[in-house]
């Protein structure tokens, strides 16, 4: 393995995991900020339940997400040290957007959520977490503006005496037209995930064994309130993702080819479902094609063009030289990992899909208040968290490796990206330390939900006065020793 | 003042926050770690709980500030320290990894035996990480980073400046940590802990005093330099920084926590600031300067604006998320 491979391989790592935690962070704040307002408002107690339960779990998931993050800017610098050099000037503005502003907010009003059960007035403390949740998407929205300049880089020039990149307009950087698509497709698919989280421990709560009469009305709310948001939610990914993928189409053809294994340009292309057998365009394989769809997924019309990889390629080469990858990718260069492309591309979509069904069916089967028995639905409790976690992980996947071989589309290939002087010892060192550390983590996070969620929401206590409390925080159980 | 001038010192600015807040933040690991056993630590633990609990997120979010305004604005000596000093600061990450995350399960661990062992891993990882970082100013200090990157990976830390560097840091961190804790106790009326912290954060702070003096010797030998600074153009802020020290190891011993509070601060800063002037106009001392190291104008200029917003967004909500949790009504017993 070379250095670029590992440097690969614990970026991949690192970041998949990292965006395990940020989209519950996303979605779960909102939900959390809902259920608190509707405490506020209809003061059933129901919702106040709902909101503490749901916020210790969240609490647990925003402390991974942010040290997670913290390992993330360290690692642009360790591995990827001649990229941090090229683009720091363009990528770091949006950047230091989402560390200063968003980051800062996050964290200083999820403090006083926490501490402030008692000290702050209900309308402030569910203005708290709404602040956190608004801080999320600006987040959100500053990160994924840095990535779509990846995708598609405007606003700077190039500058030969430096060899950077540099900032032109701010503006452009922002506003990039991957950026507006991919913003709301990124941050809707975290509602999707967020709900889907909450949908799954509610519904396994709701139909365990045991549950209260009151409780199961309790967590009926949440299933329900639940699946309507993921399903909301689900129609705009939808949506969005289909206008993304014809940005997708206009500024990296090459991906949406690559999304398909397409070699030949087609008019109209067909979309398959899946392939038995070798995508490399050579021999015969069995699929399951729809005619036409691919070219409505690329142009928004079934009988546009689809331009396949040989064109393209072809394509690359007179613009962009013979070939930037040869000492590392596929011989022919330009072309992305199809197996890797072909098939995230239908994960995310076909596992998108699942979720949404999931949720209709929950929506179906607790109509009218009624609690479906647990031995015949426990796996669905079980799927519901996790697979918008998976779908989104392929999605990543996918627009990342799609992007190959550049790091910067046009601009810098990802094996100019890497650290020129890591050693394979230190890099593998340092994959290899993280891995296993994040793997305790989760080990360790799991279990704490879960025991969380076994334990089920504390019961109903009158809030006290902020004026005249006293101080009976939330203690946690473990301050025994 | 050139554009690169005014962006450096925003980031020093984040450096000399961090310092404080990050460090008393850390430094709180110091007496989790040395608060005794489960039955007589338990008290001190939850009031570190209680102190730094609201706030720890936000502390951390200056690292971040400083390594977004370093990478942006100075990026190849951003990449030059990052190649350079691998291993320091791939252990103090791993260190505000295994920190932030055991904190966080030690809240909510189910058992004592868990949340002891996630206590313990919470507070190492509390000394560990302010060690490694005060090894990389150390590194940077000494101009042991090249402009060019890939300095040696172990012999560009491992010499006097960064190993007493670290060592102050720990110190430096437990000092005002534990003046803070001592305030925290003695507001929350709990009088026997905060007589306990009153003696520890005095010895704390005589050792650390002491440490900075005799490290003196060998980083005027280790690092000429960094040595000039101090006891030239940043001769008064060394002064004022042993002057404060001194006053909050007195107010401490007459149990004025209050004011004792804002002299841990004062020595700091000074101490920290110093360092700064010492190496200005050097971004890596020796190698690089800051004029040469700043990226694009239009880049700089984005960042200021950047940081202007931040301070208009984020510092009143800081403020009142600090004033909350150092207010009376916050810490009622």
């Amino acid at each position: 393995m070379s250095v670029v491979d590992i440097a690969r391989w614990q970026f991949g790592i690192i970041t998949v995991y990292h965006f395990l935690f940020v989209p519950i962070t996303i979605g779960l704040s909102a939900i959390i900020a809902g259920y608190e307002t509707a405490w506020v408002r209809t003061h059933n107690p129901h919702w106040l339940r709902l909101t503490k339960f749901f916020g210790k779990l969240f609490l647990i998931n925003f402390a991974i997400g942010v040290v997670t993050g913290i390992v993330q800017e360290f690692q642009f610098g360790m591995n990827w040290s001649d990229y941090s050099r090229f683009v720091g000037d363009v990528f770091g503005a949006p950047l230091a957007i989402e560390g200063l502003a968003a980051f800062f907010l996050e964290s200083t009003f999820l403090g006083l959520w926490i501490f402030g059960w008692e000290r702050l007035s209900p309308r402030m403390h569910a203005a708290c977490i709404w602040i956190v949740h608004i801080g999320t998407l600006i987040s959100s929205f500053f990160i994924l503006a840095a990535n779509s300049w990846m995708q598609h880089p405007v606003g700077y020039h190039y500058s030969p005496v430096t060899g950077r990149a540099e900032l032109t307009d701010f503006a452009a950087v922002m506003f990039n037209k991957v950026q507006l698509v991919t913003f709301p497709h990124t941050v809707l698919a975290a509602y999707m995930t967020g709900a889907a989280f909450v949908v799954g421990i509610a519904f396994w709560s709701m139909i365990r064994k045991g549950a209260a009469e009151d409780d199961r009305a309790m967590y009926h709310l949440a299933v329900r309130t639940g699946s309507v948001v993921l399903l909301i939610a689900g129609l705009g990914v939808a949506f969005s993702g289909d206008i993304q993928g014809k940005v997708m189409t206009e500024v990296q053809p090459m991906k949406m080819a690559a999304a398909e294994a397409l070699y030949n340009t087609e008019q109209p292309a067909s979309f398959s479902l899946f392939t038995i057998g070798s995508l490399d365009g050579s021999k015969e394989k069995f699929a399951v094609k729809v005619p036409g769809l691919l070219s409505f997924l690329a142009t928004g019309s079934f009988h546009g063009k689809v331009e396949g990889i040989n064109e393209l390629r072809a394509k690359y080469q007179a613009e962009y030289g013979k070939d930037p990858g040869a000492k590392y990718y596929s011989p022919g260069g330009y072309t992305p990992v199809l197996a890797i492309t072909y098939w995230s591309f239908r994960l995310m979509i076909g596992l998108g899909l699942l979720v949404a069904a999931g949720a209709a069916l929950i929506l179906w089967i607790t109509r009218r208040g009624r609690v479906p028995p647990k031995r015949r639905w426990v796996w669905l409790a079980v799927a519901m968290p996790l697979l918008p976690l998976a779908a989104n992980s392929f999605a990543w996947i996918f627009t990342e490796m799609g992007r190959q071989p550049w790091a910067v589309f046009g601009l810098m290939t990802t094996q100019q990206a890497v650290s020129p002087g890591v050693t394979v010892a230190e890099a593998l060192t340092s994959v290899i330390v993280l891995t296993l550390l994040y793997a305790v983590l989760a080990f360790i996070e799991i279990r704490l939900e879960l025991t969380y969620i076994r334990r089920g929401a504390d019961p109903y206590v009158e809030p006290p006065d902020p004026l005249s409390a006293d101080d009976s925080t939330d203690r946690p159980l473990a301050f025994a020793y | 003042m050139s554009l690169a001038y005014v962006v450096a010192a925003a980031m020093f600015a984040g450096i000399v926050i961090y310092t404080l807040f990050g460090g008393a933040d850390f430094g709180s690991g110091f007496f989790d770690l040395t608060a005794g056993t489960t039955a007589t630590g338990g008290e001190l633990r939850v009031l570190i709980d209680h102190s730094i609990g609201p706030v720890w997120e936000a502390n951390h979010v200056w690292l971040i500030y400083i390594l977004v305004i370093w990478w942006t604005a100075f990026p190849a000596a951003f990449a030059a320290t990052t190649t350079t000093l691998f291993v320091p600061l791939a252990l103090a990450l791993l260190g505000i990894v295994l920190r932030g995350a055991s904190f966080a399960f030690r809240k909510y661990s189910a058992t004592v035996a868990q949340a002891r062992l996630f206590g313990v891993v919470f507070a190492s990882s509390s000394l560990i990480t302010p060690f490694f970082l005060g090894a990389v100013a150390g590194a940077v200090a000494s101009g042991r980073v090249p402009a060019k990157g890939y300095g040696d990976p172990w012999s560009s830390w491992l010499h006097p400046t960064s190993v007493f560097g670290g060592l102050i840091a720990v110190g430096t961190c437990a000092f005002l940590a534990g003046a803070f804790l001592t305030a925290d106790a003695a507001r929350s009326q709990h009088l026997r802990l905060s007589e306990q912290l009153r003696v520890r954060t005095l010895v704390v702070g005589a050792l650390t005093g002491a440490l900075v003096l005799v490290a003196l010797v060998p980083i005027r030998h280790d690092a000429r330099s960094l040595s000039d600074g101090l006891l030239g153009r940043a001769a008064p802020l060394v002064v004022v920084s042993a002057i404060a020290g001194a006053a909050t190891l007195l107010m401490l011993y007459r149990r004025r926590y209050g004011v004792a509070r804002i002299g841990a601060v004062v020595a700091v800063a000074a101490v920290v600031i110093g360092w700064g002037m010492a190496q200005s106009p050097w971004l890596l001392m020796n190698q690089v300067r800051i004029d040469d190291a700043a990226g694009a104008p239009a880049t700089l200029a984005a960042l200021l604006v950047v940081v202007g917003v931040a301070v208009v967004v984020v510092v009143p909500a800081l403020g009142y998320l600090f004033w909350l949790t150092q207010s009376e009504r916050w810490t009622r017993p």
